[in-house]
């Protein structure tokens, strides 16, 4: 099968410091990945590095058929294919939800207004927060952030979601409403690479399970041998400390 | 009140306060859509307007040089260029100082700081005396305007800090976010960044404002005269002796009025947009 994301010996230094070291990673279309680690492992610094928020040193990393490089002209163009969904949210404070979900799509897509709102209320009952759309983030509980940032990406109608600690940030009780939102997401057919360590989570829905240590991606397996019989000395210690 | 203008043309300075006010009165009561284009209009094609009806010279008026005009009605005129102008090249300046394009920062850094470690009145000595004397034969470029040049782009220079120091407020994560949802650099900056930075810093901006105006005195040392200069000159008018003080506190009263009202301006606005939240 045709990959949608391919990472070929990838190498990232923050200065002197190897973060991420001959990562090497291939994602079908529709496949779930879930990554988990300890924390500073380089999870996060992985996937910002696929819609390029962060930039790698050496190696290739090819998303839907483009290098991203110093040259890659049409970056803005990337990134609008590839919804991410931050630990922090990352909502526009001074937009309303509406607002925030309709933005990228008239500013960047073009899309008329009346349309954009259209697919903006639409993401935004599939999260189940449609009737919060005039609140401002602010005014929200974090985990209807959390849905809100998720329907803002997926407004842009992306090809692949990337998710980072997306329940990490939240309250127990608010976990739940997110994960469903996700495990639904999933079952739609959405390519989604999630860094996470809820591991129910990653049993329902991932295809492959990633281990990371220190900047090194130490096992990759399907996620039912992930779990039954992990290889490595370090993911099964991993794993016995989070579940 | 209006210096040394022509009396008989003084209609003129009425006529272009009058649409301002006109304008900015109306403004109030129209609705949002009309606001916009009354705005616009307001920035973009009224100075010229204004300028060319105070200053002549074609349609039949009559050409009053610059160094005639005078008294409050050049304390509002400058303040309303330099605020005009000021303001828009405050914010690119502050973009450029964050940019990650070298040149951009450097020049940037450079044209603020040299703007800023300079005294005001330096700065209108050199425009009004020194900035001629490099201009080749034959080219002149009004005095006054060569003043509202020199005071915009050193006003400027504060506002750039003002709105980095906005720019700084802002978590990473709101950069992300935009970029993460296909927007290039202007769009970033135009939908996300600044409404978000210069709300934080109403205040501080507003307190640049403010010592703008206040500032417009200082246009004396090269022989334009607003208001305090005005009365510096009249009380040496035997018809006005010994007045001096009444004129002084008349002009503090008047810039206190000025600034008073831009500062509760500013303090609504603070509050209209905070509720957004
Ligand atoms: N912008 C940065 N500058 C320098 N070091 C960084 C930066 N971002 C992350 N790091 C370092 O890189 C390592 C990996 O970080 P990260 O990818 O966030 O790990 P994780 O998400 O697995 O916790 C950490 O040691 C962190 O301190
Ligand atoms: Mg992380």
């Amino acid at each position: 099968m045709s990959k949608i994301i391919e990472l070929k010996k990838v190498n990232k230094w923050f200065d002197k410091f190897q973060v991420l070291k001959d990562i090497d990673l291939e994602v079908a279309p529709q496949e779930k990945i879930v990554i988990c680690g300890p924390s500073g492992s380089g999870k996060s610094t992985l996937i910002r590095c696929i819609n390029r928020l962060e930039e790698h040193q050496e190696g290739n990393i090819i998303v839907d058929g483009t290098e991203l490089s110093e040259s890659t002209k049409n970056i803005e163009k990337i990134r609008a294919e590839v919804g991410m969904v931050f630990q922090q949210f990352n909502l526009f404070p001074h937009l309303s939800i509406l607002d925030n979900c309709s933005l990228a799509p008239i500013w960047v897509k073009k899309l008329p207004k009346k349309e954009a709102e259209e697919i903006a209320m639409n993401n935004l009952k599939r999260v189940q927060i449609d009737d919060q759309a005039l609140k401002f983030p602010g005014q929200l509980s974090g985990g209807q952030q959390q849905r809100a940032a998720i329907a803002r990406a997926l407004c842009m109608e992306p090809k692949i979601m990337l998710f980072d600690e997306p329940t990490s940030a939240l309250d127990p009780e608010m976990i739940k409403e997110v994960l469903d939102v996700m495990v639904d997401l999933a079952k739609g057919g959405m390519t989604m690479i999630v860094v996470t360590h809820e591991m129910g989570f990653a049993k329902e829905v991932a295809d492959y399970m990633i281990f990371m240590d220190e900047g090194k991606i130490v096992e990759r397996a399907k996620t039912k041998e992930f779990f039954e019989k992990p290889k490595s000395e370090r993911t099964k210690l991993f794993l016995s400390q989070i579940l | 009140m209006y210096g040394l203008y022509p009396d008989a043309e003084q209609w003129r300075i009425n006529t272009a306060f009058l649409i301002l006010f006109a304008i900015v009165g109306v403004s109030f009561f129209v609705s949002e859509k009309l606001k916009k284009y009354f705005i616009l209009f307001l920035v973009f094609v009224f100075p010229f307007v204004g300028i060319k009806l105070i200053s002549g010279g074609s349609f039949g008026l009559e050409y009053v040089e610059s160094a005639a005009w005078g008294g409050l009605s050049l304390t509002f005129i400058i303040s309303a260029f330099a605020i005009l102008f000021c303001f828009p090249i405050g914010v690119i300046l502050a973009l450029g100082r964050r940019s990650s394009l070298p040149a951009i920062k450097y020049i940037s850094i450079g044209f603020i700081e040299l703007w800023r470690g300079v005294p005001l009145i330096t700065v209108l000595f050199m425009s009004a005396v020194m900035f001629p004397m490099f201009l080749p034969d034959g080219t002149f470029i009004d005095k006054l305007i060569r003043v509202l040049i020199a005071i915009t782009l050193f006003e400027a220079a504060y506002m750039a800090e003002v709105v980095r120091g906005g720019l700084q407020a802002l978590p990473k994560g709101q950069y992300e976010a935009a970029k993460s949802l296909g927007m290039g650099y202007w769009r970033m900056n135009a939908l996300i960044i600044l409404p978000q930075a210069l709300k934080l810093v109403i205040p501080g901006i507003a307190n640049t404002l403010l010592a703008l105006v206040k500032d417009t005195p200082l246009i004396f040392v090269v022989g334009l005269m607003e208001l305090a200069g005005m009365i510096g000159l009249a009380k040496t008018n035997p018809k006005w002796l010994g007045m001096a003080m009444e004129g002084y506190v008349f002009a503090g009263l008047v810039f206190w009025v000025i600034c008073y009202a831009m500062s509760r301006y500013s303090q609504n606005l603070e509050k209209k947009l905070s509720t957004e939240r």
